[in-house]
């Protein structure tokens, strides 16, 4: 065993105990990872017989292009929403984060407070939060009674709340997920800041370092391969993000509330309660699944690749 | 002590400095009083009797009705008479066994590629930094069909090997936390006699207990708030995620009146903030993420 004489005999005698640690993962990841991809894949190319057949993928792909009537079409809807929640909820959010959790963990008084004020949110979970902001979106609601004090036109159709309107329902969580995904409560980018030592703050300032050069030119740096991972982690969502529609909409998709991400969900929750009597629903959640995955994979190796030109990994 | 330190370092700011600090501060304010209003406003309807939530959901409660609290264990019911006390038992276990077997299979994987060389290794980190950036979209069918076919479906015995995905986040975050431990140490282990089994035990696991922890508790929150897994997998076992979503109904929470109602939201949230609150600091200085090299 040739390619075995480069490891040291200590590293030879760990194998079997390495073999060990690994056996369980590594099977469970054959199986419900490698087997789960191939069988969807496959199943994106067969009739509910089994049998190969690209009917299921051109049911997905005229779905796209139906009358070439982008505007009015509900796949490509779902996607252009999903992009627009991407842009709003995960790039606008993170950047804004980048400069709210330095003020927050380096320069605010009470910042153990605020942050953990910050991450109620997502501490409650997502039933409870939705549940309760959607008494607050209701017609009688505060919120919507604001809305209306600032300006919205009072119509009928408002009369069952933000989220019960065509017109209100998506902008209104889109602004939602802005206030909540703003504030500076995200932990991995606050860990990234605590983690840069005060030593480094401390020298730059003897050296004259005002406090907006020092943000921008010590602290951000610092903590940018948090940053840069963190957007790299998110590109995976260009096509997916989603803002709880199943929760808001009570798993009905309606008034404007849709995504690729509810749309698959709702088809599993089908799947799941019919215990996948309907097979064609197999097929089509993988080919939908597959066109996604074809056109997300590029976004995020091009996204990757500017990210990684944009700075370098700073050591500390 | 501190706010005075906080105080006699803003007053030798620059005003310009001032200025923006004063703005960011009431940028902060604005968004506590939005993360705070909506919890405010749950907790005051669960103090209220359902004529007063009826009069006004957003006065102050004059009655201040402990009662709700004990009302919740008869009055919070799903479809098949499934009361309060057998949700929160599902929430428990599932949620429990979901954390074991994914922290314990992550743990492994981490560990084994932190610590050793080994043929293989550079591509199974290959492979976990894949699964984190590369994402395969719709493989839910498949995968539910795989389950349904193995038996795994409303079958606690076996769904846990589902979950116990060791190449995932929590890997990925383990795996920084281990490399972290200096070699030194289990090298001075290794000349004292300790095998392999002993230096997992009783050194690397101690050191890398508060990332453990940290991990422990943000899944917790997760997976406590998981509804997916009961509508999914376990509709036999609705935890409370999924009773609440389910409960949230008007049609099903109008017997039990709106009060209960809130108060049922109230109950749910308790554990994921408490929990995280008693850990904040531990799990900022535990979790990070950085660098996609190998």
């Amino acid at each position: 065993m040739k390619f075995l004489s480069k490891y040291s005999k200590m590293e030879r005698r760990d194998f079997p105990f390495i073999a060990l640690l690994l056996a369980f993962p590594i099977a469970q990841v054959l199986i419900f990872f490698f087997y789960v991809n191939a069988s969807s894949f496959l199943l994106a190319f067969q009739d509910v017989t089994g049998k190969f057949s690209l009917d299921t993928l051109k049911l997905v792909f005229e779905g796209f292009i139906r009358n070439n009537d982008f505007q009015n079409n509900p796949l490509f809807t779902m996607l252009w929403h999903s992009v627009v929640i991407w842009i709003c909820s995960n790039v606008v959010c993170t950047l804004v984060n980048v400069f709210t959790c330095y003020m927050l963990t380096k320069h605010m008084v009470g910042s153990t407070f605020f942050r953990a004020v910050f991450a109620i949110p997502g501490l409650v979970g997502v039933v409870v939060f939705s549940t309760i902001m959607k008494q607050l979106y209701g017609y009688s609601g505060p919120i919507t009674q604001m809305a209306l004090k600032m300006g919205l036109s009072d119509n009928a159709v408002l009369r069952g709340g933000l989220l019960a309107s065509d017109s209100t329902a998506f902008q209104t969580l889109i602004i939602q997920s802005i206030v909540y995904g703003i504030a500076g409560g995200n932990m991995i980018v606050a860990g990234a800041y605590m983690r840069i030592p005060n030593e480094i703050f401390e020298s730059s300032k003897l050296d004259g370092c005002g406090f907006f050069r020092e943000t921008f030119q010590i602290a951000v740096p610092c903590a940018w391969s948090t940053i840069s991972t963190m957007l790299v982690f998110s590109l995976c969502h260009f096509f997916t993000a989603d803002l709880s529609f199943y929760m808001y909409s009570n798993g009905l998709g309606n008034h404007n509330m849709t995504s690729v991400t509810f749309a698959l969900y709702k088809l599993q929750v089908t799947i799941s309660e019919t215990s996948g009597a309907n097979e064609i629903l197999y097929n089509y959640v993988s080919a939908l699944g597959i066109c996604i995955t074809a056109i997300t994979i590029p976004v995020v190796i091009f996204g990757r690749k500017i990210l990684s030109k944009m700075g370098e990994d700073v050591q500390f | 002590m501190q706010l005075k330190k906080q105080l006699i370092k803003f007053k030798n700011k620059s005003l310009g400095v001032k200025i923006v600090l004063v703005l960011f501060f009431l940028f902060f304010a604005v968004e506590v009083f939005c993360h705070l209003f909506p919890m405010f406003f749950a907790i005051n309807n669960s103090l209220k009797t359902a004529e007063e939530i009826y009069e006004s959901k957003l006065a102050l409660t004059t009655t201040w009705n402990f009662r709700n609290y004990i009302d919740v264990f008869d009055k919070f019911k799903i479809q098949g008479g499934i009361y309060f006390e057998t949700m929160l038992w599902n929430s428990i276990w599932i949620t429990m066994l979901y954390l074991f077997s994914n922290l314990m299979s992550s743990m492994l994987v981490a560990y084994a590629l932190a610590r050793f060389n080994f043929p293989g290794r550079k591509f199974l980190f290959g492979f976990m930094i894949f699964i984190q950036v590369i994402p395969i979209i719709g493989a839910g069918a498949a995968s539910w069909k795989l389950k349904y076919a193995l038996g795994m479906i409303n079958n606690p015995a076996t769904i846990w090997i589902s979950w116990a995905a060791g190449f995932d986040y929590s890997a990925f975050i383990l795996y920084g936390t281990f490399s972290s431990i200096s070699k030194s140490y289990t090298e001075s282990a290794k000349i004292d006699g300790a095998g392999n089994f002993r230096i997992l035990g009783k050194i690397i696991l101690p050191m890398a207990f508060p990332a453990i922890v940290a991990l422990f508790v943000t899944n917790f929150v997760g997976q406590w708030n998981n509804y997916e897994v009961s509508q999914l997998v376990l509709n036999k076992f609705p935890n409370l995620a999924y009773g609440l979503y389910i409960f949230q109904m008007p049609a099903i929470w109008s017997n039990a009146g709106e009060n209960i109602f809130y108060t049922v939201l109230v109950v749910s949230m308790i554990p994921g903030i408490v929990l995280y609150l008693s850990m904040q600091k531990l799990i900022i200085k535990n979790i990070s993420v950085g660098g996609l090299k190998g």
